[in-house]
């Protein structure tokens, strides 16, 4: 399937890649689908690309690689949405904000992590309720304390 | 948008299976109890507009061209034994 995006132009794409967001994400309630496109930095950064509108697509990480003890804290119930009840079976991205004029200053929402069933291809925004999960962590010191042992 | 005038222990009832009762009022704060079904998510509304801005703010970003420079840094005083 030919889809246009923000960053790669018109691509191809398998359409068994596409993740479904039932409920959007917060703010773009009203697009569902996106797909995750590894970025040409070949940093393990992705971009969420939303296949509904081309100028939209998150940058993300996987928090499994860069944020391993990053454990976001959601009701099992809630999980329901995404046909699992359990959080270990979803995989968890992270939305980064850079801001253009100083991207050394780069956050990390902790707060708002995405939940994806990789089997279903089901994805949605949920709420961590954990304090300590702010929703502006600087992206790079926290990566720092979450390599140390 | 529907105003309901409500006492404490009144409730509304939304779609047949959300009830919001007010539990308790005392000055400017209300207390409000949320029955609904488990799957549905609750949220402080505060929060969740905080989210929405920053999804917005987040959905502008670039990715620096000087990423691993960036990345590598930060990441001098690491010490991890599985770097890649």
């Amino acid at each position: 399937m030919r889809v246009n995006t923000k960053r790669f132009g018109e691509i191809n794409i398998e359409t068994d890649k596409i993740i479904d967001f039932p409920e959007g994400i917060f703010a773009f309630e009203q697009f569902h689908r996106y797909i995750l496109l590894a970025t040409k930095e070949d940093t393990e950064f992705y971009w969420l690309q939303c296949i509904d509108d081309p100028g939209l697509a998150f940058l993300v990480v996987n928090a499994a690689i860069h944020l391993p003890r990053y454990k976001p804290q959601i009701d099992n119930e809630y999980l329901s949405l995404l046909g699992v009840n359990d959080i270990s079976k979803t995989e968890c991205w992270l939305i980064l904000t850079i801001p253009s004029n100083e991207p050394g200053h780069m956050t990390v929402n902790l707060q708002g992590p995405l939940l994806i069933n990789p089997e279903k291809k089901a994805g949605a925004q949920f709420i961590s309720v954990d304090e300590t999960h702010t929703i502006r962590a600087p992206f790079l010191e926290y990566m720092q304390t979450q390599g140390q042992t | 948008m529907l105003i309901l005038a409500r006492k404490t222990n009144e409730s509304i009832i939304i779609n047949d299976n959300i009830e919001i009762l007010i539990v308790d009022v005392k000055g400017d704060q209300v207390k409000v109890g949320i029955k609904a079904p488990r799957d549905v998510r609750v949220y402080r509304g505060e929060i969740y507009a905080e989210i929405q801005k920053e999804n917005i703010e987040a959905s502008k970003s670039e990715l620096p061209k000087d990423i691993q420079n960036l990345l590598k840094k930060k990441g001098q005083n690491k010490k991890s034994p599985d770097d890649k």
